[in-house]
């Protein structure tokens, strides 16, 4: 680095030099008897050196200094119009409020950037009151790009360590204030929940082409159970490769195909004592012996690593349609094995068998002038295809899938939207008289105001 | 412009509005009901509720052919009762519900007992609600098919008691009883006329013969390990000692409450002699929570 200054500097004075020595050269030069024009050509030549000096001093100081440090970020605030969930109860398993008609600050995000030379680092933040009050970092990376410019056709490598986007197919990685949808589709937020992981990443893009390969300790900051941790030493191997052209004048492609391989954590559990029972059985307040019952204690047992994975596929076509605007189709497909580590946490040890998880999504999203839009979106997500129960003497297959219709209008002025989303979801978490899983009353309404600053 | 503009945002909010109470509206089928049925007078772990009246029954359903309980006795707040019994074949479930109650649950059948192989069972851990009034409740179970068709239900009569047998108020001479409203810890000291403090530290008094004279029966959520029993009784089975008894009320913690509503009362041979409520905060859980600790909530004479 001090080298490449040090050729700045050098190639400026010399560029300097050479300029005052050609102005030199046009000025006529003084007659060699005459000791008052030579003084003064001295002099002269003193001061623009001085001049000259003084010109590479700035330029080595403003090439050494960092560049400026850039502000941004948005907000999103939701105003849950109805919802079918909702209920004015407290869950009794966990004291939380079972209300969700309610005003929430979904994302409050603080980004700031700072780049010098071949380095950048990123450091972002997030406020939000889905769970109550919280701020977490959400974004810190330490990136090496090379080279420090280039248009879009040149040979780019980005190598970056720290907490990053899960490089994994294509909605994972949209960004929030970009993403015409309220929310990603079940399988994303099921796989990769809070889309964020510690860990390190290298990138190459090559004209069409890029490649991104990250090694992550496998506890994205929404995992259920250990979230921004890592449990175990084992890291997760993720990668995406994808590419993107322009199919015609108007028509943009975008697809990609993603991997991730790694270990997933199954929790021990600690000694335990025998526990003496009493159940009032035949409710008359005195204890007889038939009413003790004994939990004999276990010992302690040790935690399990067990192999999971998911390869997902994505594509994305954007046509310009004049004078309405954009049309932007989209579809992922995700299939995973024990993964699951958001919705229904994936533990096969618990189980008994592995979770193979499956999920898609397709969408669709129009521009209707520069100042709306429209869109639908429908996603599938199974957290378990070979799940089962018994139903009276039969042990029979059921469908544990999720499904949500988002049907989207949005309002935009400047670099604020203002969306209405009503989402159907059907999901197995109810019972219909006849017994069998059906789907639980879960359609909402919400209204989303975000700014983007 | 002006007028148009209002239209269309009253169009909107009306729009707005239809969906909302579409989405609010209690829905019984197809869709099932989000209602955790916290509100029901009987509650069934890990059913489906229903809040709505039991489907009338269709002819041809299958039955009811047994339904197995302890005991037909229940009181308010009473948790994990046993409740199971078989059903006609080709019932896949059944529907649980307590007369004139705000709804039904359903319950999936199980395997069949190997006393009664073509028999599908169905088993369940009933509780009943805190505010269940004392007196004769039926409780309805019916067998439904695969199509949803709903059975003739099984009727069966249960005595709700005013309390639980275990948790009644103890009998005595003189009792004095805490009571509070939320898993708090919250301790009752009472002192004698001779100087003598009851709670949780020193639990008893005795007499000169080594016998009882008074005791606390129970120290309940003691160091937050909620037991949801909320009230503590000190009890002078035999003649308390004539003179001046103080009442006081201590907050030992919260256990993450925002308060606690206590009322105290003092009964002499049957006939209140004393009676007080309050509330607990955070700040009356600063400080000793030993011998002399709490507020006073009030004294009564013996004679």
């Amino acid at each position: 680095m001090g080298a490449r200054l040090g050729a700045m500097a050098g190639a400026a004075l010399s560029a300097l030099l050479v300029g005052s020595a050609a102005r030199a050269e046009n000025t006529p030069p003084p007659a060699a008897d005459d000791p008052t024009a030579l003084k003064a050509q001295v002099e002269a030549l003193s001061a623009s050196t001085a001049s000259l000096r003084a010109a590479v001093s700035d330029l080595e100081n403003k090439a050494s200094s960092p560049s400026p440090i850039r502000f941004s970020g948005y907000v999103q605030i939701d105003w849950v119009l109805a919802d079918q969930a909702s209920q004015d109860q407290i869950d009794p398993s966990t004291g939380q409020p079972l209300n969700q008609d309610r005003f929430t600050l979904r994302r409050g995000h603080l980004r700031v950037d700072a780049e010098h030379g071949l380095l950048a680092g990123v450091l972002e933040i997030d406020a939000n009151t889905t769970q109550g009050p919280q701020v977490r970092p959400i974004d810190a990376e330490v990136i090496f790009r090379w080279p420090e410019g280039g248009t879009a056709r040149d040979l780019h490598l980005v190598a970056a360590l720290g907490l990053m986007r899960i490089p994994f197919g294509f909605e994972v990685q949209e960004l929030d204030y970009v993403r015409p949808f309220l929310e990603r589709a079940a399988v994303a937020r099921a796989l990769f929940p809070g889309e964020f992981d510690l860990g390190a990443r290298i990138g190459i893009r090559y004209r069409a082409f890029d490649w991104t390969l990250a090694v992550m300790n496998g506890s994205p900051i929404g995992d259920a159970v250990f979230p921004a941790l890592a449990p175990g030493k084992t890291k997760e191997l993720v990668g995406r490769i994808g590419t993107q052209g322009d199919l015609a004048r108007g028509v943009h492609f975008e697809a990609g195909v993603s991997g991730d391989t790694g270990l997933g954590f199954h929790a021990g559990t600690p000694t335990t004592k025998d526990v003496l029972i009493w159940h009032d059985d035949n409710g008359d307040g005195i204890v007889q012996s038939t009413e003790i019952s004994v939990i004999p204690g276990s010992p302690a047992t040790p935690s399990q690593q067990f192999t999971r994975f998911a390869i997902g596929a994505d594509a994305r076509l954007r046509v310009q349609i004049a004078p309405i605007g954009e049309l932007a189709l989209r579809a992922e497909i995700m299939r995973g094995k024990n993964l699951d580590r958001g919705i229904e946490v994936a533990d096969p040890v618990g189980a008994g068998h592995d979770l193979r998880e499956l999920g898609w999504s397709l969408g669709a999203s129009q521009e209707v002038t520069p100042w709306a839009m429209v869109g639908v979106r429908y996603d599938e997500y199974n957290p378990d295809q070979d799940a089962s129960e018994q139903q009276g003497p039969n042990l029979v297959p059921i469908d544990r899938t999720y499904r949500t219709l988002a049907l989207m209008a949005m309002l935009r002025y400047d670099r604020g939207r203002l969306v209405f989303e009503y989402d159907k979801n059907g999901n197995p978490l109810g019972r219909a008289a006849n017994g069998s899983p059906a789907t639980l009353a879960d359609d909402a309404v919400t209204l989303r105001g975000q700014v983007v600053f | 412009m002006g007028r148009s503009c209002l239209r269309r945002f009253g169009l909107l909010g009306a729009s707005v509005a239809s969906v909302a109470w579409v989405l609010g509206t209690p829905a019984c089928w197809p869709t099932a009901s989000s209602d955790p049925g916290l509100g029901a007078r009987l509650q069934i772990a890990g059913a489906q509720f229903v809040p709505c009246a039991m489907p009338a029954v269709t002819a041809g359903a299958p039955g009811v052919d047994a339904l197995n309980l302890e005991t037909t006795a229940i009181w308010p707040g009473e948790t994990d009762k046993p409740l199971d019994g078989a059903v006609d074949p080709g019932a896949t479930a059944v529907a649980i519900a307590l007369d004139g109650d705000e709804g039904y649950w359903i319950v999936p059948t199980g395997v069949p007992d190997f006393s009664a192989p073509t028999l599908p069972t169905f088993n369940a851990t009933a509780s009943f609600a805190p505010t269940l009034a004392a007196g004769a409740y039926t409780l309805e179970v019916s067998a439904i098919d695969a199509s949803g068709a709903f059975g003739a239900p099984m009727m069966q009569t249960l005595t709700a008691l005013a309390s639980s047998p275990s948790a009644a108020t103890p009998q005595g001479a003189l009792v004095v009883t805490l009571r509070w409203d939320t898993e708090s810890d919250l301790d009752l000291h009472v002192v004698d006329p001779l100087g003598d403090e009851i709670f949780h530290g020193d639990p008893q008094i005795f007499e000169a013969d080594g016998g009882i004279e008074a005791q606390l029966d129970w120290d309940s959520n003691a160091n937050c390990v909620i037991d949801g029993r909320r009230q503590e009784d000190v009890v002078w089975t035999g003649t308390p000692p004539s003179g001046t008894y103080l009442v006081r009320v201590d907050t030992a913690s919260l256990c993450g409450q925002a308060i606690a509503n206590w009322t105290v009362t003092a009964t002499l041979r049957g006939a209140q002699v004393g009676q007080a409520s309050g509330v607990s905060l955070d700040s009356d859980t600063w400080g000793p929570h030993d011998r002399g600790a709490g507020l006073l909530a009030f004294s009564f004479d013996v004679p």
